[in-house]
């Protein structure tokens, strides 16, 4: 790792919240288990728009109606995902921040934030004009197969922290 | 009788060769974990619209989108899971929350049967208060099932 990260990382497990944490025997599970089931709904939410603007599955219902059901719970799916990983991070900052497989889904995150906010400008004016269409533009079909594959990645790349 | 069926897999040449493969579990696990995200969106989907927390689109078009993303990714769940169980025999048939999982997973995949079944026979058999009553009884039995799921690991 840089060297001008590791103070930060040293001081980041030296906070009381990241001590009690690594030093619990039962808050580390209870967070990744919250981690876990916020990751999955995040994921598997965001994969049912990925597949609507990709024109793939809900074809009948529109992208106005599946992302009404479905952001708020990838909203706060997300917070809870970020708070129990912002936790777990804290806990070993100095091991995770120079462990591969953390670094990729960070990268894999960035790219997906990344690209969701471009989905969102350049579909700012222009959804409601594609909300009820069965294929939507190939813009933003290769917007959602870009988002599927990020997040695809970002959990795999989850599963392997551990290893 | 699974302590049994558990020594008699570990004697396997299929256990001793994902023992001896370390990138076949965590590759295996990836899978599952995916497999458990497509599966979990699917429930969400059809309890939040069961207890009425999403747009209003009919309950039979939820259940013909959803419910086949619930059916193939419980096998998908199986096969891998199987593949897991034959690497770690031990870890898995011995361990309580292990059998409480497999327990609660059969009640959740019988309760989607059984909303599957009553919505082909009847449009309105969810409609009101049993149809909360069902997505809450889901919601909560993942709850329960995912964190058994990961507990796995730590008693």
């Amino acid at each position: 790792m840089y060297d001008a990260l590791l103070p930060i990382m040293q001081g980041l497990e030296a906070t009381s919240v990241a001590t009690a944490v690594r030093e619990s025997a039962w808050l580390f599970p209870v967070i990744e288990t919250l981690h876990v089931m916020a990751i999955v709904l995040v994921v598997g939410t965001i994969w049912i728009v990925d597949l609507r603007i990709m024109g793939l599955a809900s074809a009948t219902s529109s992208i106005g109606r599946i992302l009404t059901s479905t952001l708020p719970a990838t909203w706060g799916s997300f917070g809870v995902a970020l708070a129990t990983g912002v936790l777990m991070f804290i806990s070993s900052a100095v091991i995770y921040a120079d462990n591969l497989a953390f670094q990729l889904k960070m990268l894999l995150l960035l790219f997906a934030g990344t690209n969701m906010l471009l989905f969102h400008w350049y579909t700012r004016k222009g959804l409601h004009q594609w909300d009820s269409v069965q294929t939507p533009p190939s813009y933003m079909r290769i917007a959602g197969g870009a988002s599927f594959v990020f997040w695809t990645g970002v959990v795999v790349a989850g599963r392997w922290i551990g290893f | 009788m699974l302590e049994a069926l558990s020594r008699a897999i570990a004697d396997t040449s299929a256990s001793a060769y994902i023992a001896d493969n370390l990138w076949i579990t965590p590759a295996v696990q990836s899978v599952h974990i995916l497999a458990i995200a497509a599966l979990s969106g699917s429930v969400l989907m059809i309890c939040l619209r069961l207890m009425g927390r999403t747009a209003d689109i009919a309950l039979s078009v939820v259940d013909r989108r959803f419910s086949p993303w619930i059916w193939w990714p419980a096998l998908f769940l199986l096969l891998s899971g199987i593949v897991l169980v034959v690497g770690e025999p031990d870890r898995e048939l011995m361990n309580i929350l292990f059998r409480l999982k497999m327990l609660l997973v059969i009640v959740l995949l019988a309760l989607v049967a059984l909303f599957q079944r009553r919505l082909r026979g009847n449009p309105d058999a969810w409609r009101g208060v049993s149809g909360g009553l069902l997505g809450l009884g889901m919601a909560l039995l993942w709850v329960a099932i995912v964190s058994a799921g990961r507990w796995i690991a730590y008693i």
